[in-house]
């Protein structure tokens, strides 16, 4: 009778131990932590705050921002301190109209010319060493191993679907064409669906994200073949919105408002709700692992509209265009 | 007999011309209404304004693309 009491309870215990266990494998605990302003080493504060900040990027020893309304990148150290800006409204040589990204590969730079429809290349002084034209308004730039030279666009949209994502080679010869847009002739809707945020992932890749309605996260390697798509779990909510359009497109479900890669994890910068219920920049940032699940969540000081990662240390615009420098706390 | 082939020659160029400069103004028109939609929305989205005023600022852009085909 001891025998069969004791031989029933260590099969509950053992029952109880397996359902924990099933319970906690599909989640993980997620930790929170605050991120603290890092002081600026000086700067004049013209220096600092940008009219229309579109892009920040870095590379081993600095940070780059691009001025889409100024038609300039600005430099500055890991400090913050202003080294230099190049660029200016035009269609020459090193001149610009509404710059949109760059990515600096090696000593060179590559910066997305929007409106001259071109991508220029310049040494890590600003001074142009060349580019080539493409066929439509280029957004996002990631530069891969082996010179291959990814962009991104935001499709018109008035024809039917059109890709958004565009391999080059380095001579700008176009190598290949994936991630077709969704199309509802809903020109409104449309933008919003369409609109997405290309990051350089860690497997020579880049990564796909929607702003909205999609939590899928999709990859293409270097010669435009898709990896598996990373499906961010529920845990991570959409924030719904109801847009002032007619008709059932109007609810549109906000995912995020800008996204960074750094080590194995992607960054999502949550919007997040304003007094009036309209959705804005967040203050948030998810730390998705390569499986969907949060990670961490880092919680900003300030609401913030473009974000870039590196280790502990987040770069960042915030809602006054000014340059924000973030360490997260452990 | 000269003189008639000159003559046919150059009303097919001129009616030629008729022909296709209406088309390819109209085409360029169309390229300039797209072209300053595209500025418009990007603007928008540049703007990093919250979404429901966003949805204002586009659907402004597209009332001025359809008054700017409407005009051509």
């Amino acid at each position: 009778m001891m025998k069969k009491s004791f031989a029933l309870s260590a099969a509950t215990v053992l029952l109880f131990a397996l359902i924990a266990g099933r319970g906690t494998a599909g989640q993980r605990s997620v930790k929170r932590h605050a991120a603290g302003d890092v002081k600026l080493d000086f700067r004049t504060d013209d220096d600092a705050v940008f009219s229309r900040p579109v892009s920040i990027s870095h590379d081993r020893d600095a940070v780059y921002v691009i001025d889409a309304e100024e038609n300039e990148v600005r430099v500055f150290s890991k400090k913050g301190t202003f080294i230099r800006a190049f660029g200016r409204k035009g269609q020459g040589p090193g001149e610009y109209d509404s710059p949109a990204d760059l990515d600096v590969s090696g000593d060179r730079i590559y910066v997305t010319d929007r409106f001259n429809k071109r991508v220029q290349v310049l040494d890590r002084q600003g001074g142009y060493l060349g580019g080539f034209r493409v066929p439509f308004t280029p957004d996002q730039v990631c530069v891969l191993s082996g010179g291959r030279i990814i962009l991104s666009h935001l499709p018109l949209g008035i024809e039917g679907p059109e890709p958004m994502v565009h391999g080059f080679s380095e001579k700008g010869d176009l190598l290949w064409e994936q991630a077709g847009s969704y199309y509802s002739g809903e020109r409104v809707y449309d933008t919003f669906r369409n609109f997405v945020v290309m990051v350089k992932g860690d497997r020579d890749d880049v990564l796909v994200v929607h702003k909205s309605d999609e939590r899928g996260v999709f990859r293409f390697d270097k010669e435009g073949k898709p990896g598996a798509p990373v499906r961010v779990t529920d845990d991570y909510e959409f924030r719904r919105i109801s847009l002032p359009i007619k008709g059932p497109k109007r609810q549109v479900s906000g995912f995020c408002w800008d996204a960074s890669f750094d080590g194995d994890s992607l960054g999502l910068l949550a919007p997040d709700y304003t007094e009036e219920n309209d959705l804005g920049p967040g203050r948030a940032v998810f730390l998705i692992a390569p499986d969907g699940l949060i990670k961490d969540i880092i919680d900003l000081p300030a609401a913030v509209t473009r974000i870039d990662m590196d280790g502990d240390d987040i770069y960042a615009v915030d809602t006054e265009n000014s340059l924000r420098i973030f360490r997260r706390e452990q | 007999m000269k003189r008639a082939i000159a003559l046919a020659l150059v009303g097919l160029c001129l009616l030629s011309s008729f022909l296709f400069f209406p088309q390819a103004a109209q085409g360029r028109v169309a390229d300039e209404c797209y072209g300053n939609w595209n500025r418009c929305r990007v603007n928008a989205f540049n703007m990093d304004v919250s979404w429901f005023r966003m949805t204002m600022v586009l659907t402004v852009c597209d009332i001025g693309l359809g008054k700017c085909i409407l005009e051509f």
